[in-house]
């Protein structure tokens, strides 16, 4: 078994990886138009854990970090909740297998993750005004993030020790 | 799924029970969060005031890294910045005594008048300690809230012009919504543009050569210029002012300039947002306080059936 066992330790990992996540987003790295893209980590580490201990992020804490996000950032209050939610549910049903298949394939399964997280947030954020928001911005984003998976999934399995095949 | 399987009954409807309730909240939220709902608006503050220390807190070690590239980045060219400066500070110059003339000539005017100036303005400086990193919001949180007399609607400017508008306001900090960011709308009127078709006998017309638009953000560099009422007259390079219609923006702050491709109509902002550190939040300290009585506005025909109302009373008296 690859997968992260529930303890108190995985559950203070857990909650500490996410706020740490959320925080980093937030930090202004250039501001409004000029900001540097910035990857979404919050995607990310809440892949990580729905993949390695779904346990330790139930479907409430998962609305809830969706909620926080939208606080941070400032956008559409619900969009990106409801964008987190809804992939995460067909990630918690897949991650005993994605699991115990080799690293890549997770790789593959979080691009596509990331992808519905970040299209559902564009459409729900450009619904209230019946319009499409920039879609560069956000493929900008998607690449960042995808890219910023990598390594940072690499060195949370190196602090859990998981994924070890 | 195995371990879904695995579950006992109560667990799998303990899960199934807290799917539906994290589904239905979420789309509650939204709804309310797509309308701008206000009740909302005590769960905002209560999330700035928590998040704002810790944002702060983590992001130091990234502000520190930041500001040292860019230290470094800048004494590569401190020659080329040096002889720029030198050469503002000649034509700056020359400008200050343009605007001395003008401020003499303006105070000669006004005293011959007697205008009433607008309400006077104060303003207090913040750092700007969170952003919104994605590609959905353009937002910033300041370290300044409703301690610093701090409330939404208060206007928010860097050094250029005007950076956005307080939506919302914390004990201790408050968020900005930018001008580019997609919820962004603002009054503004395009300077020297000459409004056409001017009735000769109206000296009122002919004086006002301002066009009146929306500025419209959505999420690109440069926003939309919309709903011009004198569109031909617009040509990229004049200048665009906030106009005070709405009652939210003082009227007259730099905006930017027009930036005209076709139709399509932008506003190339005057703020510099690659470097905002610090702005400055627009404080109204005029006097809103009702110093008279109130005088009640009832309809002439239901004052009418008052009158008879009480004449009636009157005579049964």
């Amino acid at each position: 078994m690859n997968k992260v066992k529930l303890s108190p330790s995985t559950v203070i990992g857990a909650v500490v990886s996410v706020i740490l996540a959320l925080s980093i987003s937030a930090v202004p790295i250039g501001v409004g138009p000029d900001a540097l893209t910035w990857p979404n980590l919050t995607i990310c580490i809440v892949f990580f854990w729905l993949i390695q201990c779904p346990s330790a992020l139930p479907t409430l804490a998962v609305a809830f970090i969706g909620l926080a996000h939208d606080l941070i950032g400032g956008g559409v209050l619900g969009a990106g909740m409801l964008a987190l939610l809804i992939p995460s549910l067909a990630a918690r049903t897949a991650s005993d297998a994605l699991s115990r298949t080799v690293y890549g394939a997770q790789v593959i399964a979080f691009i596509a993750f990331a992808a519905a997280v970040l299209l559902i947030e564009w459409s729900l954020t450009g619904l209230p005004r019946w319009t499409t928001p920039a879609t560069g911005p956000v493929l900008a984003q998607f690449f960042v993030t995808v890219v910023a998976y990598v390594p940072l999934s690499l060195l949370m399995r190196k602090l859990f020790g998981t994924g070890r095949r | 799924m195995a371990q879904y399987r695995s579950r006992s009954g109560m667990g799998q409807i303990f899960s199934r029970a807290a799917l539906a309730i994290a589904l239905v909240v979420g789309v509650l939220v939204y709804v309310l969060g797509a309308s701008s709902d206000p009740r909302l608006e005590p769960l905002r503050r209560i999330a700035l005031d928590i998040s704002t220390p810790v944002v702060s807190v983590v992001g130091a070690p990234f502000r520190f890294v930041r500001d040292r590239l860019s230290g470094f980045g800048g004494s590569l060219d401190v020659y080329e910045q040096n002889r720029a400066l030198r050469e503002d500070i000649v034509q700056l110059n020359q400008w200050r005594e343009v605007a001395r003339r003008f401020e003499e000539e303006n105070a000669r005017l006004r005293a011959l008048h007697n205008v009433a100036l607008a309400p006077k303005y104060d303003y207090v400086t913040a750092q700007v300690v969170a952003a919104s990193g994605g590609g959905f919001a353009h937002a910033v949180t300041i370290n300044v809230g409703r301690d610093g007399s701090v409330e939404p609607g208060a206007v928010a400017l860097d050094g250029g012009g005007v950076v956005g508008r307080v939506i919302s306001t914390g004990r201790s900090a408050a968020r900005i919504l930018l001008l580019t960011d997609l919820a962004s709308r603002v009054p503004v009127y395009i300077e020297g543009a000459e409004t056409p078709e001017k009735d000769e006998d109206d000296d009122e017309d002919r004086e006002e050569k301002i066009v009146r638009a929306i500025l419209v953000g959505d999420n690109e560099n440069a926003p939309l210029v919309e709903f011009v009422n004198e569109i031909d007259d617009i040509e990229s390079g004049r200048r665009i002012f906030t106009s005070s219609d709405g009652g939210i923006f003082p009227k007259g702050l730099p905006v930017g300039e027009i930036e005209r491709e076709g139709d399509e109509i932008r506003a190339r902002l005057a703020a510099n947002f690659d470097r905002l550190e610090f702005v400055r939040i627009l404080l109204d300290r005029s006097d809103r306080s009702i110093d008279a009585d109130a005088v009640l506005i009832v309809s002439p025909n239901r004052q009418r059936g008052e009158g008879e109302a009480d004449a009636d009373a009157g005579s049964t008296e």
